[in-house]
C-alpha cells in the first residue's frame, strides 16, 4: 500500500473507490494526503514574480472528490458540532438573556403606561365619547359640559333625519356652548382687578352734570401709584371718567348693562342645558313623556327667568343708588341670588308642582 | 316692545326680591336653627346657611333701593351710606360667609353626629357653584 511503484489492489477484489473495507479507506486517505502534499509543493515552487519567470505555469492539482456519503457525514458532523457550540453558548448566556427579557418587558409596560397617562385626557376620552355618541349608545351625563354636548348631538341627529327646526338653532346651541358667559364675565372681572392691583377695584356708573352717563374705574383705597393699566391689550386709566359708549369700556365688559347681558346669556345657557338633559331622558327613557319634558324644561325656564330678573333688578338698584361695587362683588351677587332661588324652588317643590299640573291639565 | 318686556322683567324681579329673598334668608337661617334644635328626624345640611350674610347684603340693597325708587325720584343716598352698602357690607358679608363655611359647618356636622345622627347620603348639587347636601338621619329605635 505504501509502495508508490505498485498500483493498489483491493484485498476483496472490489473497486477501491467504492469499497468500504479498511484497506481501501486508508488507500483513499493516502491518495488525498499525497495530493495535498503535491499542492503544497507546487505552491512552494510556483512563480513569485521575480525577474526570471517560470516558462511553464504549474497547474494546481485537483483534490480527489469526496463521495456523497462522506460529504453527508462530514456535513452532519459539522452541524452537530455547531449545534453543540450553540447550546453551550446559550447555556453560558442564560442569565444575560433573562435580564434582557425582563428589561424589554419592563420597557414595553412603561411605554403602554406612558401612552395611557399622556393621551387619556385628550384623545382617548374624546374618541370614546364620539364612538358612543355616534352609535346612539346610552350616554351618561355627568357634567354641564356633557349635557350641552349631548343636546348638540341630538339636534345634529335630528338635523340629519330632517326633523330639525332649523340650522339656526344648532348654531345658537354651539355658540352658547362655546361661551360660558358667566365664566367669561368672571374672567374679565378678574383680569381687570389683577391689572389694577387688587380685589378692591370698583366700577361706578353715574350721570355727570351735563346728564351724560359715565363710568369710573377706581379702587377702594384709591392709591395714587398706578393710574394706567393694560387689560386684554386695552389701555385703561384709573379714576378717569369714561363715557359709557367708549369702545374701550365696552370691550372691557364691566358695565352694568354688560353684566345683565351676561346674566341673560347665562339664563339661556341654563335653558339649553335643561333642554339637553330632558331631551336625553325623552329619547332614552320609556317612562318619560312629552308632558314631563315640557314640565321640567318649563320649570327650569321659569327659574332661569326668576334668577335673571332678580339679579338684573338688584344690579340696576346699585347703579340707581350710585353705589360703586367691587366688580367681583357682581359675581358674588349673582351666585347668591341663583343659590337662593334654587333653594326656594326645592323647598316648595315647584318643579314637581308644574309637572303634576301639566299632567292633570292634559289628563295624562 | 322690548321696553315693555324690560319693565315686566324688572317688576317681576322686584316682586321676587321683596318676597322671595327674605324667604330664602329664612331658609338659610332655618338650617342653623334645625341643627341647633335637633327637632327633626332627618336634617339636611349644606353650605347654604353660609350665604346668609350675602343674602343680608343683597336684601339691604333691595330694601334701600326699592324704598328710594318708590319715594325719591332721584334715588339719592348719602356718601357714607353708599360706601357702607357698596364696600364695607359686601366685604364683611363675604368674609363672614367664608368663615361660616369653613369653621361652622364642621362644627354643625360634629354636633349632629354626637347627638345620634348618621350621614345617610349626599345629594350632588346641580351646578358647580352650589353646594352638595348631606342628609343626616336619626335612628330612634336605639
Amino acid at each position: 500500500m505504501f509502495d508508490k511503484q505498485r498500483s493498489y489492489c483491493c484485498p476483496f477484489w472490489k473497486d477501491p473507490e467504492t469499497c468500504n473495507c479498511a484497506s481501501c479507506y486508508n488507500q483513499r486517505e493516502w491518495d488525498r494526503s499525497s495530493a495535498a502534499l503535491n499542492v503544497a509543493e507546487a505552491n512552494n515552487f510556483r512563480s513569485s514574480g521575480t525577474a526570471i519567470p517560470s516558462m511553464q505555469p504549474m497547474l494546481e492539482p485537483e483534490l480527489p472528490k469526496m463521495t456523497m456519503k462522506e460529504r453527508l457525514e462530514a456535513q452532519s458532523r459539522q452541524n452537530l458540532a455547531q449545534r453543540e457550540n450553540n447550546w453551550k453558548y446559550v447555556q453560558a448566556n442564560k442569565e444575560r438573556y433573562a435580564a434582557q427579557r425582563a428589561d424589554q418587558l419592563a420597557r414595553q409596560a412603561q411605554a403602554a403606561y406612558n401612552l395611557t397617562e399622556k393621551e387619556w385626557n385628550k384623545d382617548l376620552k374624546e374618541d370614546l365619547k364620539a364612538y358612543l355618541e355616534k352609535r346612539h349608545t346610552q350616554v351618561c351625563i355627568f357634567t354641564v359640559d356633557d349635557a350641552a354636548k349631548c343636546a348638540i348631538n341630538i339636534w345634529q341627529q335630528k338635523n340629519i333625519d330632517g326633523e330639525t327646526i332649523g340650522t339656526e338653532t344648532l348654531k345658537l346651541l354651539e355658540e352658547i356652548h362655546s361661551k360660558f358667559d358667566i365664566g367669561v364675565g368672571l374672567v374679565a372681572a378678574t383680569k381687570v382687578t389683577k391689572a389694577l392691583g387688587g380685589l378692591g377695584v370698583t366700577v361706578k356708573q353715574y350721570l355727570d352734570a351735563k346728564g351724560k352717563e359715565k363710568i369710573i374705574i377706581s379702587s377702594l383705597w384709591n392709591d395714587k401709584k398706578m393710574h394706567y393699566a393694560v387689560v386684554n391689550g386695552l389701555n385703561i386709566k384709573k379714576n378717569h371718567p369714561y363715557p359709557i359708549s367708549n369702545p374701550t369700556v365696552k370691550q372691557l365688559g364691566v358695565l352694568a348693562k354688560d353684566t345683565v347681558n351676561g346674566f341673560k346669556k347665562g339664563a339661556v345657557l341654563s335653558m339649553i342645558i335643561s333642554a339637553g338633559i330632558n331631551t336625553n331622558e325623552l329619547v332614552f327613557n320609556d317612562d318619560y313623556h312629552l308632558v314631563d319634558w315640557f314640565g321640567h324644561v318649563g320649570s327650569d325656564f321659569f327659574k332661569a327667568m326668576t334668577v335673571l330678573s332678580t339679579s338684573a333688578y338688584v344690579v340696576s338698584l346699585t347703579v340707581g343708588l350710585g353705589i360703586a361695587l367691587p366688580i367681583l362683588a357682581g359675581v358674588v351677587l349673582w351666585v347668591g341670588v341663583d343659590w337662593a332661588i334654587n333653594e326656594i324652588w326645592e323647598s316648595f317643590k315647584i318643579e314637581d308642582a308644574i309637572v303634576e299640573g301639566l299632567k292633570n291639565a292634559t289628563n295624562s | 316692545m322690548p321696553q315693555i318686556a324690560n319693565k315686566l322683567i324688572y317688576s317681576y324681579g322686584a316682586l321676587v326680591s321683596l318676597i322671595g329673598l327674605p324667604f330664602a334668608l329664612y331658609l338659610s337661617l332655618e338650617d342653623i336653627f334645625n341643627v341647633y334644635k335637633l327637632s327633626s328626624k332627618t336634617i339636611e345640611l349644606s353650605y347654604f346657611f353660609a350665604i346668609s350674610p350675602i343674602l343680608f347684603w343683597i336684601l339691604s340693597i333691595v330694601i334701600v333701593g326699592t324704598y328710594s325708587l318708590f319715594f325719591n325720584t332721584r334715588m339719592k343716598l348719602s356718601r357714607p351710606m353708599r360706601k357702607a352698602i357698596g364696600i364695607y357690607i359686601p366685604i364683611i358679608a363675604v368674609s363672614l360667609s367664608l368663615a361660616m363655611g369653613i369653621f361652622l359647618k364642621p362644627l354643625m356636622a360634629e354636633h349632629l353626629v354626637t347627638n345620634g345622627y348618621a350621614l345617610e347620603k349626599t345629594i350632588s348639587a346641580s351646578a358647580p357653584w352650589r353646594s352638595d347636601i348631606d342628609v343626616y338621619t336619626r335612628d330612634d329605635q336605639k
